[in-house]
């Protein structure tokens, strides 16, 4: 049923809106510290519709079923305010799919990366940065930091979910192809 | 902590789990069906959810793919080099990886080409920057400064498109460590010295060690000139000169490198255009008369008041405005 074109098409399609989904989460349900089942459920929704069949939208998709999760959870919490569920579904989804305010370079991208990567705590900091900007395998990450496999390991874990709940939360662009489109080096991006 | 969270903690420990048996290569495009460590298939069958939580953390994991662009060892040379010696590049491994804060701050771009990554370096004006690099040289930008650079198995090189910056480069005959300023080539392998490069003007000094220069002046060919300890050469526009400058002197050339600027005898109206480098507010000499006034001195790139009062005790009259400070004889 699920097939790996689906996973590329969620990922590139549906996951590069975290930001504007939790946002939208955050505007219309009190409870914060439900936001991320919220998220999860809204993901479920997407993926198991998608795979019968891709919407033509998927900005619009991902938002209007968060909106239908929610009113979904209002009736089944029972939730008095009449408003509330009103208020709810009567939200505009723009039905239009309007370029959004993309990251207009690959240096905006790594900035973005560095910041993310120095929030996480040192030695965190440290092993992926041996990952992922040297290149070490874990078990040579081990070696070369003197710690063990196990807790090479446990700190990829750590990181990247900490990565993943920081990175998410911006708009950022579709995978880009390998090399940088050809530029002469006076059109180069300043900031 | 809330399912969502329990289920997040399990991806996320699959995904490294993954990683660690080798299945998550550095490719963008990954099929999940295809990976193969006992329990995860089971896993992510049990129920979309896990499944979209694994998509979320391998999506962020592929994006951090980006960032062996920022390797300074080639590829080559930091997996394939046994792991013996590998400790030695840990040492230049930990340099890389205490310079990737600060190198990103001024990193440009980056672009693989190839075996090498090329990397491109910039300074604002007024900025000044230390690179040190995962071989254990280094480099500095000054004021304004654009520089690539090409590491590949077989050399290091530096492309200084414009502006100044002083190396210090850890020997090693199998790789030079090549500075090119537009035609000409600066060769080094082990030493200290400074490059500059701007439109009409071309600079080298030497603090250790030696260099050879090719390309020097157009039509010299493959001649090569090369400096000792000590050794200027300064091409503007078409005048070349030649100089052995003692320790001080050197020291008294590499000053921006402490934010200082050193003067010996030299034309205010140079002083001037010295200063302007640094600084968005600028010294303008407004009569011809006073333009050949020698100063002497140390003095810091961005005091420009201090500068000022000093001019006053020469007896010049200088006035503020906005971004302009005229300088002109009592």
């Amino acid at each position: 049923m699920a097939s790996s074109t689906c996973d590329n098409w969620f990922i590139e399609n549906i996951l590069v809106h975290e930001g504007l989904l939790t946002q939208f989460l955050s505007d219309h349900w009190r409870k914060s510290d439900e936001i991320p089942d919220l998220r999860q459920e809204t993901y479920a929704r997407v993926y198991r519709s998608a795979v019968k069949r891709r919407p033509e939208h998927p900005k619009a998709y991902l938002l209007s079923t968060a909106r239908n999760l929610l009113v979904d959870r209002v009736r089944r919490d029972n939730v008095v305010s009449i408003e509330a569920i009103a208020d709810i579904e009567s939200l505009e989804i723009c039905a239009t799919e309007p370029s959004s305010e993309l990251l207009s370079s690959y240096r905006q991208e790594l900035r973005v990366l560095q910041a993310a990567i120095e929030k996480l705590p040192p030695r965190c900091q440290r092993v992926f940065m041996m990952r992922k900007i040297e290149g070490y395998t874990q078990r040579e990450t081990a070696q070369a930091l003197g710690i063990s496999v196990a807790t090479v390991e446990k700190q990829i874990s750590k990181g990247i979910k900490r990565l993943a709940d920081e990175l998410q939360r911006t708009e950022h662009p579709k995978r880009a192809p390998g090399a940088l489109p050809n530029r002469r080096r006076r059109d180069m991006d300043h900031d | 902590m809330t399912k969502a969270r329990q289920i997040e903690k399990q991806a996320a420990d699959w995904l490294a789990r993954l990683d660690a048996c080798g299945e998550l290569p550095d490719r963008d495009r990954i099929d999940i069906g295809q990976l193969r460590s006992p329990g995860f298939s089971e896993w992510i069958e049990q129920s979309v959810n896990h499944r979209v939580a694994f998509l979320r953390l391998l999506a962020t994991w592929q994006r951090t793919n980006r960032l062996a662009a920022l390797r300074t060892a080639t590829h080559e040379q930091s997996i394939n080099t046994p792991i013996r010696t590998r400790r030695n590049l840990a040492l230049g491994v930990a340099a890389s990886i205490a310079v990737c804060s600060v190198a990103i701050a001024l990193i440009v771009w980056t672009q693989p080409v190839d075996e090498t990554t090329r990397i491109g370096f910039e300074t604002v004006l007024g900025g000044r920057e230390t690179v040190p690099l995962g071989d254990g040289s280094m480099f500095e930008l000054n004021t304004s400064t654009r520089l690539q650079t090409r590491f590949s198995s077989d050399e290091r090189v530096v492309i200084l498109e414009s502006g100044e910056a002083y190396f210090s480069v850890a020997p090693d005959k199998s790789r030079p460590f090549v500075v090119q300023a537009g035609h000409r080539r600066v060769t080094v392998t082990g030493t200290s010295f400074a490059v500059r490069h701007d439109e009409n003007t071309f600079e080298v000094i030497v603090e250790h060690g030696s260099v050879a220069i090719t390309g020097l002046v157009q039509g010299s060919g493959s001649a090569e000139t090369v400096l000792q300890k000590g050794g200027q050469v300064l091409v503007d526009d078409d005048d070349v000169m030649i100089a052995t400058r003692t320790d001080g002197e050197v020291a008294g050339m590499l000053g921006w490198r402490e934010g200082m600027l050193y003067f010996d005898q030299t034309a205010l109206v140079t002083v001037a255009e010295e200063f302007n480098r640094y600084n968005t507010t600028k010294l303008i000499i407004a009569e011809q008369q006073i333009e050949s006034f020698e100063i002497s001195g140390t003095h810091r790139v961005d005091n420009l008041d201090g500068f000022a009062r000093l001019l006053n005790v020469y007896g010049f009259h200088t006035e503020f405005s906005a971004d302009q400070i005229i300088v002109t004889r009592n």
